[in-house]
């Protein structure tokens, strides 16, 4: 047992760290002021400086490099703690995109696709939820490709993206997932929606409408759901690494006000309720912090006896990291008082973020449900 | 960064869990419901190695590490071993064995240890005063230097195995003018005179642990009784309580593994409306909510038996997150185990009722919450 990162853990931490300077992180926290050509422009110039870190950007991206989920984990973190529209737009491209690639996509698309990538530029988008309930976006096979149709609600990055991963199923509902190039023909991106938070990442519904693929842009359908499976399962982990990371930002924050902000002549940090607020918001965020990297660990080593639960500590790791990031936030607003109520700030901005680690990938209320369904299942009598 | 266990620390722990559920946890709420303390257990406890698992084999210890005595302590709230039998073993071995190990001379090494962790001898350890429980270095116990003895005057309270200890490690106050660095710790042995236990408490939980005040009335110990140096017990107390805010936590981790056996078979048998409850949501989200604690508190508690084993600097911030949250956050999961059971949850023979009025000594016991975050709040 190891509660430490490694040398050449701590050595990306360390990079990722170097590439977010005042001015870049500056650029992190007005995207949500600026235009979707600016923040795009910011975001890959980002990008450009992580490819230079320590290999930050491929580090666990996609199932055969499992093994170094912790090297990502630990710069992970430290972008996570500056931005979460940064880090999300990043990492939805770069691992949760760039991922499915590296394990789904056919070598001529790798070549095509994974050199941007690596280059920090913003790729992919994947879109796996269909827009309505009962209307699933299908796929059928002809000749020598496949064409499909539905809707997808929400997909985040899809303003920007010019690739989409779009999960689809055959006639029997097993899942395949198709790699659409954005200028396909009946491909549709929406306008931008308008969201509480994570205001930096534009999120918009995506159209598909008798969309022809080659078959070298398809893998599967597959005989069951473990690879869609593994998708979202990555897209958790990512949103429970926000999560701490708004956690982090919110008790930061608070910790720097309570210790420079004063009334009745001395600092709020010395007044009791204050002091115990914020040992409660660091209880929670070491909590989570914990609970993220035991997880990712369980991610990293599938064939360790103690990762036989990997699954279900992703899902155990996101509820409560997105649950701490909701209470953390709003107990740093309060410190804050009527600052934290102003627009813009960190707090305020990741109270209004924090939600999103709930309702996005597996919704917190799902995962309970997943996390108690393998707990009868294991007890089943 | 690894999490995994050795195959070794694996082994033993299904040994204990097995150990415990033969030996210990069919009498268990026999002993809840009278209060009575499991002798028994306790010696067949000794004859497994428990009472001085991390402590060195040449005082008859188990010469394990830390981490592997946690993984005891978990192993026995796993298999159902109420709160007050583990609270009794943790004071035993943390509060007080560990202490004189930690801070004796050869000779009390010699003559405590190998009795105490062989589980013929029982320890306490006594700080806590009716007048000092969170602000402990107020405590007003008295221990005077006359000729070669120590005359200690004073009671302590809330002391856990006080009316069954064989030793007891006794924390005070030498220099009434220097604060924290007037309190020095001794040993007193049972029947020394004027050394003597008040009647057990009556509690809400932890009942097979038998609470007790001890009385100082002239009690007099042979100068060779101070345990470490004079002047040196509060810092030896500190350090003491960082296992009542880790180690001392691990069986409540293993207890709530208990709660997810029990409530996910309790669910799929229980019937009502035309089908098992497990079917319905509500209870669920609520064996959901005990496993994503199980897994939280898990981690915090390794996290500190990990750094003692590397031998960091004393991690009270560490031990103090750990504790909070714990004690904090358990409630409300283990109130709705409770609830799972429904009406049976209300009787004490479905043992879940046990867990949750034993857990409520958590946010109490070995530091208030509000202490915890006063350690944080100074740490951070």
């Amino acid at each position: 047992m190891n509660f430490d990162y490694l040398p050449e853990q701590e050595a990306v931490a360390k990079a990722v760290a170097a590439t977010l300077d005042e001015p870049m992180r500056a650029a992190l926290r007005h995207l949500e002021t600026v235009d979707l050509p600016s923040r795009k422009q910011s975001l890959e110039r980002l990008g450009e400086r992580l490819a230079g870190a320590e290999g930050y950007l491929h580090h666990g991206r996609g199932a055969g490099d499992a093994a170094h989920l912790m090297h990502w984990l630990a710069g992970a973190e430290v972008l996570a703690a500056v931005s979460a529209s940064g880090f999300l737009a990043l990492e939805i491209s770069c691992r949760l995109f760039g991922g499915a690639v590296a394990d789904h996509a056919p070598e001529d698309l790798w070549g095509r696709i994974l050199p941007a990538i690596d280059a920090g530029r913003l790729v992919g988008a994947v879109a796996l939820a269909d827009a309505e309930d009962g209307e699933v976006t299908r796929l059928e096979r002809t000749g020598d490709g496949a064409r499909i149709e539905g809707a997808k609600a929400h997909v985040a990055g899809a303003p920007w993206a010019t690739w989409f991963l779009v999960l689809a199923r055959d006639d029997q509902d097993r899942p395949a997932l198709a790699f659409l190039p954005r200028d396909s023909e009946g491909l549709r991106v929406g306008d931008p929606l308008e969201t509480l938070g994570v205001r930096g990442l534009p999120v918009a519904p995506l159209w598909i409408h008798g969309v022809t693929v080659p078959a070298s842009h398809v893998a599967g359908p597959f005989a069951e759901e473990a690879p869609v499976a593994a998708l979202q399962h990555r897209y958790d982990l990512l949103l429970a690494v926000a999560a701490v990371g708004l956690a982090r930002q919110s008790f930061e924050q608070a910790k720097a006000h309570a210790g420079s902000h004063t009334r009745g002549g001395k600092p709020i940090i010395a007044y009791q309720a204050v002091r115990h607020s914020l040992a409660e918001m660091l209880t929670l965020l070491q909590t989570a912090e914990l609970a993220v990297r035991r997880a990712t660990w369980m991610c990293s080593a599938p064939e360790d006896p103690e990762a036989a639960e990997a699954d279900t500590l992703v899902r155990v790791a996101k509820v409560f990291a997105a649950e701490a990031a909701e209470q953390v936030s709003r107990q740093a607003m309060q410190v804050l008082a009527a600052q934290g109520y102003l627009a813009p700030n960190r707090v305020e901005r990741a109270f209004r973020d924090a939600p999103l680690t709930s309702l996005a990938g597996t919704p917190s209320t799902i995962c309970r449900l997943e996390i108690s369904e393998t707990l009868l299942a294991e007890h089943e009598i | 960064m690894d999490f995994s266990l050795t195959d070794e620390q694996r082994m033993f722990k299904a040994e204990v869990v097995k150990f415990a559920r033969r030996e210990i946890v069919p009498r268990v709420r026999e002993h809840d419901l009278n209060s009575t303390f499991d002798h028994h257990a306790w010696r067949q406890m000794g004859e497994f190695g428990l009472l001085g698992l991390h402590l060195p084999e040449g005082l008859g210890g188990g010469g394990s590490d830390v981490m592997t005595a946690v993984l005891a302590g978990e192993a026995l709230g796993e298999a159902g071993v109420d709160g007050g039998l583990t609270l009794s073993y943790g004071a035993h071995t943390y509060l007080c064995t560990d202490t004189i190990f930690r801070h004796g001379t050869e000779e009390q090494q010699k003559r405590y240890v190998p009795r105490l962790a062989s589980g013929e001898w029982i320890g306490c350890m006594g700080l806590t005063e009716p007048g000092a429980g969170s602000d402990a270095a107020a405590l007003r116990t008295r221990a005077v230097r006359r000729g070669d003895q120590w005359v200690l005057n004073g009671s302590k309270m809330f002391i856990t195995n006080g009316s069954i200890a064989d030793v007891a490690v006794v924390y005070a106050r030498t220099d009434p003018d220097a604060g924290h660095a007037g309190i020095s710790a001794f040993i007193v042995e049972k029947g020394t005179p004027g050394f003597s236990a008040s009647r057990d408490l009556v509690k809400m939980g932890v009942r097979s642990s038998h609470t007790s005040e001890l009385v100082f009335d002239d009690c007099t110990v042979p100068a060779e009784n101070l345990l470490g140096v004079e002047g040196g017990g509060f810092l030896m107390a500190l350090q003491t309580v960082e296992w009542d805010r880790s180690t001392l936590l691990a069986p409540f981790v293993g207890s709530l593994q208990y709660l997810i056996d029990r409530t996910t078979v309790y669910a799929q048998e229980r019937e009502q409306f035309g089908r098992p409850i497990a079917r319905f949501q509500a209870i669920r989200q609520k064996i959901a909510n005990l496993k994503i604690l199980l897994e939280t508190t898990r981690s915090l508690c390794y996290r500190i038996a990990w750094c003692k084993d590397q031998g960091r600097p004393l991690n009270h911030l560490e031990a103090a997150v750990a504790k909070l949250y714990l004690g904090d956050w358990s409630l409300r999961p283990t109130f709705d185990a409770v609830q799972i059971f429904g009406g049976y949850g209300y009787c004490h023979d479905y043992d879940v009722e046990r867990v949750f009025r034993d857990g409520r000594l958590a946010p109490i016991g070995g530091g208030t919450s509000e202490i915890q975050k006063m350690i944080i709040a100074r740490l951070m």
